[in-house]
């Protein structure tokens, strides 16, 4: 009786073996078949998935446009038809109440059609810089920094409401001026006896 | 471009099908003892493989066996442990290799009856006796694949070698192979 090891038995005739006992079929061509689909199905499932995903981001992506697309065109609309109104108001006063009004109704129904939250706010009045007329600035006591404003409007005046600004500038009268030129030069020497000459004359 | 690369990835995939099926259907029939079952632990194993392919680098037969084997051996672990069929005790007092010497006659034992023999152990015996003596797996890591403790892996294999051994005799290989 030799002594084997059991597992060298095994390891030898079971490890690296090519060909299959006669006793067991192995189905060679059958079972390709059957991996073949498989992976044919699962492919197809990822395309599908994939085409899902770009078919549903297009159809949001286009829906999210038509929307926009649908509030611009409805603002446009709205403006033109207010602007319309206020164009066929004649009175100043009839306007501006006129343009408030429409202005309030178009944003109540903004908020109708397309269920948003608006504020109304009162802004600041906004400051008016006159273009063709000299600007005057003047330097106050209590500050030396001038503060120079955003220009947020324009107004032409017409030539009749154009005012010039009355400047606090020093009155220099001419004749007092040649006065104090003719004693400064009578001062001197050789006027005087320019003086002495042609009343010698 | 895509087109070729699929074309190309299929035909790889031809080749290592027609080389390496049959060797690994054998292997898979060593864990798995239906055919059936083995056929579709074949499938689910070259599917992975399939998928595996795009980082795939051949460098020799060796290691593309190797890897293939490994894929199959995972399968065939993962399809054992999903028909709930491994049951391990946790017992050390098995753990005698002169339980390892058997007749002479044993030598003369071929594929078919090797095959027959192992595929009648019950399925933890045969996992791991399969893990251990055929792939060449240490005790750790057949603990840490089949989530049980080195000390039930030690002593699985040796009652799946008691068993082997039972069998031997029982069959009386001698008078069968030589008479």
């Amino acid at each position: 009786m030799k002594a084997n090891l059991l597992d060298d038995i095994f390891t030898k005739n079971l490890k690296n073996q090519t060909k299959t006992p006669e006793n067991i079929r192995f189905r060679k061509d059958r079972i390709y078949r059957c991996i073949e689909t498989k992976i044919n199905e699962r492919s197809n499932s990822k395309w599908q998935f994939a085409v899902a995903i770009l078919i549903l981001t297009l159809f949001s992506s286009g829906y999210w446009h038509y929307e926009q697309g649908k509030m611009i065109r409805y603002q446009c609309n709205e403006l033109n038809r207010q602007q319309n109104l206020i164009v066929s108001i004649t009175n100043d006063s009839e306007k501006e109440i006129a343009s408030k009004n429409i202005l309030a109704d178009s944003l109540k129904m903004m908020r109708d059609q397309f269920n948003i939250e608006t504020k109304i706010v009162r802004l600041a009045p906004l400051p008016t810089i006159i273009v063709n007329q000299p600007i005057v600035f003047k330097n106050t006591k209590e500050s030396e920094h001038i503060t120079i404003r955003y220009i947020t409007q324009y107004k032409t005046l017409k030539k009749e409401e154009i005012k010039l600004p009355e400047l606090d500038l020093p009155v220099v009268y001419e004749s007092e001026n040649l006065a104090n030129n003719t004693m400064e030069t009578a001062g001197s020497s050789s006027f005087s006896k320019k003086i002495n000459k042609l009343f010698n004359n | 471009m895509l087109r070729f690369f699929i074309k190309n990835k299929k035909a790889l995939f031809n080749r290592l099908y027609d080389s390496y099926s049959e060797r690994l259907f054998l292997l898979v029939l060593r864990y798995v003892v239906s055919q059936f079952d083995a056929e579709e632990v074949l499938q689910r194993g070259f599917i992975k493989a399939y998928e595996g392919l795009d980082h795939f680098k051949y460098e020799n037969e060796k290691a593309t066996l190797a890897w293939l084997n490994q894929i199959m051996v995972n399968e065939s672990l993962l399809f054992l442990r999903e028909q709930k069929r491994m049951t391990f005790s946790d017992d050390s007092e098995f753990n005698n290799r002169s339980i390892l010497l058997v007749p002479e006659i044993e030598c003369k034992l071929e594929l078919e009856s090797c095959l027959r023999l192992v595929r009648n152990l019950p399925d933890g015996y045969r996992t791991v006796f399969n893990l251990y003596v055929i792939e060449g797996y240490s005790h750790k890591e057949i603990a840490k694949k089949l989530r049980i403790s080195e000390s039930a892996s030690r002593s699985q294999l040796t009652r799946a070698r008691n068993t082997l051994k039972q069998q031997l005799k029982s069959l009386d290989y001698e008078g069968e192979l030589i008479g």
